[in-house]
Parts: C-alpha cells; structure tokens; sequence
C-alpha cells in the first residue's frame, strides 16, 4: 500500500484540474461558420444591388439552409461530447437568447415600417460581447463592441451602405476574433 | 490537531474523480478513464463507492445505441471534496514552518 502523502495528494488534484483546462476552450468554429454565412449572403446582396439586379435580397435565401445545417452542427457536437462544462451551459443560453432576439425582430420588423437594420447589429454585438466576456477572449468583447459603433453609424447611411457597415460588423466581431479563437484553441491542445 | 481526512478520498482514483468532476457540470465514463489513466473495472468500483456515498451522481443513458453512463458532482462531493483539500494543506503547514 502506498504511504499516504499529502504532498502527492494534491499534487494529484491540481493535475486532474489542469487537464480539464482544454475543455474550456471554444474553437472558434461557430463564429466562423455563422460569420461567414450571413457574410456572403450580406455581400451578396449588395453586390447584386450595385448590378441592378432587381430581387438583390434573394441572396438571403441561403440563409435557412445555412441555419438549419449549422443548428444540426450545434447539436451534433453537443451530443458527442465527452464532457459538459459550466461555460457551455452559459453559452448555449447566450446564444439561444440571441437566436430568438433576432429571430423575432426579422420576423416582425415588417409590422413596425421602419428600417430595423439598427437593431439587428445591436443584437449581433450582444453575441460577442457577452461571449467573449465569459470566455475572457477580449477579441470578442472588442467585437461586439464594434457592431454597436457600426449599429449607431447605421442609424446615418442608406439602406444600401448598411449592408455594407454589417460586413464590416461581422469580420471584425466574428470572422477575425473567431480564426484568433481557433488559433488560441489550437495553441492550448 | 487535524481533522480526520475523509476516507473516502485517500483513494488516489477516488480522489482523481472528484478533482475532475469539480471542474466540469458532467463527464462521460470514457472521459474519466482516459484522464485517470485507470481500467473500466477499477473505476467502475470506484465511480459506485462515490455514488453511494452521495458525492457524485450517476446518470446512464444512450448515444447512437450504445450504453453511456454520466457522473457530476454533488453538493455533498464539492463540500467533501473542498474539506477534503483544506484538510490536505493544513497536514501540510507544520512541515513548511519546520522547514
């Protein structure tokens, strides 16, 4: 039998603390598929628009697909993992609140007449800058930060040149802090 | 005089449960195993003598049709186990001041 040994004790309890460390991290994948998808359908709008093309919206249309795939990720990945913690659970409540947020405002914004364009990247920056404040990634926190400046700037340009201020919002608050999320990710396994 | 350790988490295993399981809301059996480096029968006796003692939780479902079981911590474990760790250091403090 081994000879009790406190030193060893909890030196044992500090290891098994540090190896669940890796499951804190987030791999920055989710910023970049969602920031990239309504990306390319923005842009694409846009884009047609400059064209003249006269139904530039329909570049949205990817969007449901785009969704409904990146929800079936989400659950999948939740499904197989080995381990569930604490910052998981808040994140999925984070999000969740920010997927009906904006989901009510794009569903209903026809009733109010008005550009609601505004209010979708407050929502956005809500997204990063919660997360990125429970996941202590300033990146993130700086993003959502930067779709509010973007959210004011929106209320003074034209409905076009919105489109291209939520470019602008989502590189900088979720593809440029979501590949530095994986990149750090990547440097802790 | 110290406190009597609990003796329940002299057990290295035991012990290496419980710190894994204070970190995370829930851990996979698998999980377990390959972090304590330990073999499915041993841990299973182990996982069992915390479950009775009220210090972890064990649920046991299914994923893609294979059996899984989950362990989490109870509120008696985080109190045991945090005991437990005080404990450990004042055992620890006299043999500082000596040094």
């Amino acid at each position: 039998m081994t000879e009790f040994n406190p030193a060893n004790q909890l030196s044992l309890v500090d290891e098994m603390i540090l190896s669940t460390r890796k499951e804190f991290g987030d791999n920055g994948f989710q910023y970049l598929y969602w920031g990239w998808l309504v990306f390319i359908a923005d842009l694409g709008h846009y884009i047609l628009a400059k064209l003249g093309y006269e139904h530039p919206y329909i570049m949205w249309c990817i969007m449901p697909v785009g969704a409904i795939f990146g929800i079936f990720l989400i659950r999948k990945e939740a499904r197989e993992a080995r381990v569930t913690t604490w910052l998981d659970r808040m994140m999925k409540y984070i999000w969740t609140a920010f997927g009906a947020c904006l989901f009510i405002v794009l569903s209903f914004q026809f009733k109010l007449g008005i550009n609601t364009f505004p209010m979708l990247l407050v929502v956005y920056g809500m997204g990063t800058f919660v997360s990125g404040g429970a996941l202590g990634f300033r990146p993130l926190i700086l993003g959502g930060i930067f779709c509010w400046i973007l959210s004011v700037a929106s209320f003074f340009v034209s409905a076009e040149n919105q489109l291209l201020l939520l470019a602008a919002a989502l590189l900088g608050s979720y593809i440029i802090p979501g590949y530095m999320l994986r990149k750090r990710y990547n440097d802790v396994q | 005089m110290f406190s009597e350790l609990d003796p329940l988490l002299l057990n290295q295993l035991r012990l290496a449960i419980m710190s894994l399981l204070i970190s995370v809301e829930e851990a996979e059996f698998n999980y377990l195993k390959e972090k304590t480096e330990s073999t499915s029968g041993n841990l299973s006796v182990q996982i069992e003598k915390l479950k009775k003692a009220g210090y972890i939780k064990v649920k046991k479902t299914y994923r893609d049709n294979y059996p899984l079981t989950l362990c989490s911590i109870t509120p008696k474990g985080i109190d045991a186990f945090e005991a437990y760790v005080k404990n450990l250091r004042r055992y620890l403090q006299p043999k500082k001041r000596a040094g």
